[in-house]
């Protein structure tokens, strides 16, 4: 079990409405999210130390692609890089896997939120044993 | 060489003709001018024969009457022989002047050389008869009467000279007037003879004339008529829609056999046709231009719509002006090329099946997770939030439900039946159905359509916005090929009016169409792209498109990418171009 205070979730979507309701589903779990709608604003908050064990973002944001955020977020210092990685997204993908991608978890859109939620808990956890 | 022929022929015919003419001429008038003369000389005849001779006659018969007169009165002078002799003197003295004064007397040459003769003699008769006038009761001696017999015995012989002069002449003329006789019944004869020959071959010919072009416009009118008979057959025979109509009534003259059978087989005058011409001449662009191009369809009565597409031609038919079209019917190309474009649009969709799944994957999250909130919220027995997520929800799915709209639209099959449109509604539906796919491909658009949102043009709606997708997938595509040198994403959409056209370009930054192709880029099979990408097809469809609305298509190069221009011609309502009119 984790407790409160470490699970810190910044979540990006430019999608206004589904940024919120996952925010709100996340707040209501237990975790602590930030939300941002653009990928900058993102980049500038890890830059800044926000420091978040968890990065869930939408692979095609308005003003950068996701996969950069995830890029960025991995050549963060380790004190401040999230342990976890997440890309939920809506595209179709050809040969795009998360490996490729960078991330821990990759789930196509629509996610059920329960599932997503509890995969990413059960990871963080294993993360935090190792 | 007939040619050449035919110029001799006729130039001497003319030679002949005006031969023929003055000839007839020439004789008319030696003929007028012989009748003149023998009149003429008839009439000096007459007048010789009147006078010659016969005043001198006339005055020796008197002067012998005197002369016997004198001779019995001077036997035994008395009163009553005296006045015998005075009657007679007197009488000759007025013949005497008669001689060489009178017009027939002039006419005797030798006359002149005898009139101071017969002077003298006057002179003694008028002192004879101032003597007797002296004393008119004194009878005149014997011996004045033998003196004055004497003194007028020489004037016998001046008379018998001017006789023989007169008969003289006389006989001269009587010899003209035998020659005169004998010569008119030859010459005038001669000359009626060439003149009425001359006038008759002059006719002949003529006529002959006359009678081959009669013969050779009565061949003209028959082979006119077998080749009016023919055309009619050729015209009846032929699978093609041939209607003539007069323009000014709209009234149908003549429709061939398939014409009835496809258009109509009511009179010409029923709504049928009158619909059918209509639609003809609303398929017209511009006014009266001769041989244009009509291209239309017409919805039969049964509903089947039919495509036609052919020439309208000012024709004379029936002895008037009148219209004639001549129409293929295409309605088999028609379907044919709606199940191309059909083919091309859904392969257009499957092209960007990833995008609308994503475009619709989106509200589909943003419902799964209200969804999932809701239901925590309704566990909690929060229920004062829970209308908002509702809201949410009903949002999404009206979101979900313009998506799945967008592709149904698109993927309907679609007819050639052209209707105004709303051109600015158009594009903008067009633009909002690859706007997915352009963010996902990190393209921008960049959209300035300077347009009235009422503005209008006429054609068919969906196909319109298959263009314009067709030009934004085209330059998607081409930035995807070209990302690798470094093509800056942008695609600049315009619109703009000039007068009664209408403009609207797509162009992008993509490196552009290449110079090889570029002349025959609108062809069918002509592309750039590999083979899983595209049919080849969508360019020249859609020119097809944009000419069927009356417009034209052109590509170009410009600014660094391919540059593809519309031309539409505005839609206006009749009303309106009746305003414009006046």
């Amino acid at each position: 079990m984790i407790s409160a205070a470490r699970k810190t979730l910044l979540l990006c979507d430019d999608e206004k409405d589904l940024a919120e309701e996952l925010g709100e589903y996340f707040s209501e779990t237990g975790w602590r999210v930030n939300i941002c709608n653009s990928g900058r604003e993102a980049e500038r908050l890890l830059f800044e130390g926000l420091a978040p064990e968890c990065l869930l973002t939408d692979l095609r944001l308005g003003d950068m692609d996701g996969s950069r955020l995830v890029a960025m977020a991995h050549a963060l210092p380790t004190l401040i890089r999230p342990r976890l990685m997440v890309v939920i997204t809506g595209n179709i993908l050809g040969c795009a896997t998360k490996h490729n991608l960078g991330v821990d978890i990759l789930r196509l859109k629509p996610v059920d939120p329960v599932m997503l939620a509890q995969e990413m808990e059960d990871m963080l956890l294993s993360r935090m044993t190792d | 060489m007939t040619l050449k022929l035919s110029n001799l022929r006729r130039r001497w015919s003319l030679l002949v003709t005006v031969a023929l003419v003055a000839t007839t001429a020439c004789l008319f008038a030696a003929t007028t001018f012989l009748y003149l003369d023998h009149a003429r000389q008839r009439e000096m005849l007459a007048v010789s024969i009147r006078t010659s001779g016969w005043v001198a006659y006339q005055a020796q018969i008197e002067l012998i009457k005197t002369l016997a007169a004198l001779r019995i009165d001077a036997v035994d002078p008395s009163m009553v022989g005296q006045e015998d002799v005075l009657l007679r003197i007197e009488i000759l003295r007025s013949r005497l002047p008669i001689l060489y004064e009178s017009e027939e007397g002039k006419l005797l040459n030798e006359l002149p050389a005898h009139v101071p003769t017969i002077k003298g003699y006057e002179a003694i008769i008028d002192v004879f008869l101032a003597e007797v006038e002296a004393q008119p009761e004194v009878i005149v001696p014997t011996q004045r009467l033998n003196k004055l017999h004497d003194e007028l015995q020489p004037l016998a012989r001046t008379l018998q000279k001017i006789l023989q002069t007169s008969v003289a002449y006389n006989e001269s003329i009587y010899k003209r007037e035998q020659e005169l006789a004998k010569s008119p019944a030859f010459i005038p004869l001669a000359l009626m003879f060439f003149s009425v020959t001359s006038l008759v071959v002059f006719v002949l010919l003529q006529a002959m004339r006359d009678r081959q072009r009669l013969i050779a416009v009565e061949r003209a009118q028959a082979e006119a008529a077998h080749m009016q008979e023919n055309l009619r057959a050729l015209i009846r025979a032929m699978p093609a829609v041939v209607v003539v109509f007069d323009s000014l009534n709209n009234v149908v003259s003549f429709a061939n056999p398939l014409a009835q059978t496809l258009i109509d087989t009511a009179p010409p005058t029923s709504k049928e046709w009158r619909r059918f011409l209509k639609a003809a001449q609303d398929s017209l662009t511009g006014d009266e231009a001769e041989g244009v191009i009509v291209s239309f369809s017409f919805q039969r009565s049964n509903g089947k719509i039919l495509a036609l597409r052919g020439r309208r031609q000012r024709v004379m038919w029936e002895g008037r002006q009148q219209c004639m079209l001549a129409l293929a019917d295409t309605t088999q190309v028609r379907d044919a090329e709606l199940q191309i474009m059909q083919a091309a649009k859904l392969a257009t969709l499957g092209e960007m099946a990833s995008a609308i799944a994503h475009e619709i994957n989106q509200p589909l999250t943003v419902i799964r997770m209200a969804a999932a909130n809701a239901q925590r919220l309704l566990a909690n027995g929060d229920t004062a939030s829970l209308e908002a997520k509702l809201d949410r929800i009903n949002a999404q799915i009206e979101r979900a439900r313009r998506i799945t709209d967008q592709v149904r639209r698109y993927g309907r099959s679609t007819t050639l039946h052209a209707e105004p449109f709303f051109l600015r509604r158009a594009i903008d539906l067009a633009i909002s159905f690859v706007a997915e796919q352009y963010s996902m491909s990190g393209i921008r658009l960049v959209i300035e359509l300077d347009l009235p949102v009422e503005l209008q043009v006429s054609g068919e709606q969906t196909l319109f916005e298959q263009v314009i997708v067709n030009l934004l997938i085209n330059a998607r595509d081409a930035f995807e090929e070209n990302r690798a040198k470094g093509a800056h994403p942008t695609v600049q959409v315009r619109a703009r009016v000039e007068g009664e056209q209408v403009s609207v370009s797509v162009q992008d930054q993509a490196g552009g169409i290449h110079q090889d192709i570029l002349s025959t880029v609108f062809d069918p099979f002509t592309t750039t792209k590999s083979e899983s990408h595209g049919t080849g097809l969508g360019l020249s469809l859609s020119r097809k498109i944009i000419r069927g609305m009356k417009g034209e298509i052109v590509a170009s190069n410009a600014g660094g990418g391919a540059l593809f221009l519309i031309n539409l011609p505005v839609y206006r309502r009749e009303a309106e171009l009746r305003e414009a009119a006046q």
